[in-house]
């Protein structure tokens, strides 16, 4: 996989910077309602795997 | 600067190096302390007030329970670190003009040099004035005489003056500073696990605060955590490596030196340091029922607690290489971010750069007008937004071809690090607007 692409303005490593933040954010949020008891784990839950997922497709290096 | 250091004298440095990897794991460990330097200033610019207000403020209101953030914190630090260290001894130039040159000069010049660093370096140098006074206060009349915050500053600013003018004058020049910087974390080592003699350890609660994660509630919770958290892993302290090192004049062979002194002389002290405070301040402080937010106030507080005149001297010798180490590493960063900010050489005879790296000793109006310790705290939370920008130009610019060429990451495992070092920075800040929204636990 080549995620240093070009996708639109920016590569794709840098699309994958963006959505790990924003994935941590929904992680963070769903943790706060979950143990508020506002909500299911769901929304932590997916926060996290994208999270992680995002790491491990990140991580590889430039060719 | 590095310039200022004679070839012979690099080239006998990096023979040194040579013959150490043959060595056995002993001497060798001596020898890249003793070549070290760059590390240790890491991390008596990093264990200041702030970090020590949080570090005590940890131990008297949470007991052992935070331990675990330290090493965590530090311990994902040390992917990045690793890549400074890359950069440092692989990269064609400087970071910041490599970030200016590909990322542009909001991200380098403005938020690395100027935000990240300058900007920090001034603002909290006024609370180092303020605890270094203090404690200068409080410590004299165990020695039997007085001397008031309203004239010791005086002193306090020449020592730091003479020290701060002192690096970049040649190898003997940046040796001094490094050599008092590691004086003084020793200090700190010795007076504060001294300390800890007196007070004892609960060993049960320790390994459950190193071992078990636990987050404190609340807003205050929440900003001290952030704090402690930001505290280990800033832009400041990547930058200094990174210049520090390159003041040195460390090159391509120095990478593994650079590794090593990372390790040896940032992580373990700073690891260390914060757990002696944080147990001293849970042995004594924990669980009483009105606690002083300042350290000035929570020192005083813990002073009947440590019995003898020499215990309380001891505690009080360790607490005052604390403000002064980081007045005069931040002090450095500053003005070494400045010039590279506006892409100045920098030559420390020019007044430019006097002015550059005293600029911070306008904190000694925190004598008069202290911040308020919350306030410290919160302006390091706001400071992990603009580290979390940084870490990311720093991650791609690891990645980058045209910066590192065929010494960029390689590894898999490395960008695993760093990667997960980004999302603890991304979470720090998003946990500071959640709380800052009312929207956390």
């Amino acid at each position: 996989m080549n995620i240093d692409k070009k996708l639109g303005p920016l590569s794709l490593r840098i699309w994958g910077l963006i959505l790990n933040f924003i994935a941590n954010f929904v992680a963070l949020y769903g943790a706060a309602q979950f143990f508020k008891g506002n909500t299911g784990p769901g929304l932590m839950i997916l926060g996290i795997i994208i999270t992680i997922a995002c790491i491990l497709i990140l991580a590889i290096p430039q060719k | 600067m590095a310039e200022a250091i004679p070839q012979e004298e690099l080239d006998r440095e990096v023979a040194q190096l040579e013959s150490l990897k043959q060595k056995s794991f002993f001497p060798k460990v001596l020898g890249y302390l003793k070549l070290g330097g760059p590390g240790f200033m890491g991390a008596a610019l990093t264990l200041g007030a702030g970090t020590l207000t949080a570090s005590m403020l940890s131990g008297a209101k949470f007991g052992y329970k935070t331990l675990w953030i330290y090493w965590v914190a530090m311990g994902s630090a040390l992917f990045m670190m690793a890549a400074m260290a890359r950069f440092t001894t692989q990269g064609k130039e400087p970071i910041i003009r490599s970030q200016n040159k590909y990322h542009g000069w909001l991200v380098g010049s403005f938020m690395t040099a100027l935000v990240g660093t300058a900007f920090v370096a001034v603002i909290f140098n006024t609370g180092q004035y303020s605890l270094g006074t203090n404690i200068i206060e409080s410590f004299t009349p165990l020695l039997g005489f007085e001397f008031p915050r309203s004239y010791n500053w005086i002193l306090y600013m020449g020592i730091t003056v003479w020290l701060i003018l002192n690096y970049g004058r040649g190898k003997r020049g940046t040796r001094l500073v490094e050599t008092f910087m590691k004086f003084c974390i020793g200090l700190m080592i010795l007076c504060f696990g001294a300390t800890l003699l007196v007070v004892g350890i609960d060993w049960s609660a320790f390994t459950k605060g190193v071992f078990v994660p636990w987050l404190p509630t609340g807003r205050e919770g929440v900003d001290l955590f952030i704090a402690s958290t930001a505290a280990a892993v800033g832009v400041m302290d990547w930058i200094f490596f990174h210049y520090s090192g390159l003041a040195r004049g460390w090159g391509k062979k120095h990478e593994g030196l650079a590794r090593s002194d990372f390790f040896m002389g940032l992580f373990l002290p700073f690891v260390l340091i914060n757990f002696l405070v944080v147990i001293v301040f849970a042995q004594t402080l924990f669980g009483s029922a009105s606690l002083p937010e300042s350290a000035q106030e929570l020192s005083a507080a813990l002073q009947p607690l440590l019995g003898s005149k020499w215990s309380q001297i001891l505690f009080y010798l360790g607490f005052l290489a604390v403000p002064i180490s980081t007045t005069v590493g931040m002090s450095i960063a500053c003005g070494l971010a400045i010039h590279e900010a506006f892409g100045w050489k920098a030559d420390t005879s020019s007044w430019r750069w006097k002015i550059s790296v005293l600029l911070p000793q306008i904190g000694f109006l925190g004598v008069w007008y202290p911040n308020p310790v919350w306030l410290v705290i919160i302006i390091a939370a706001f400071l992990s937004l603009t580290n979390n920008i940084v870490g990311w130009s720093m991650y791609l610019l690891l990645n980058d071809k045209r910066v590192l060429g065929e010494k960029r990451s390689r590894s898999y495992w490395w960008n695993v690090g760093v990667l997960i070092q980004i999302t603890l920075l991304n979470g720090v800040a998003i946990l500071y607007i959640l709380n800052r929204l009312g929207w956390w636990v």
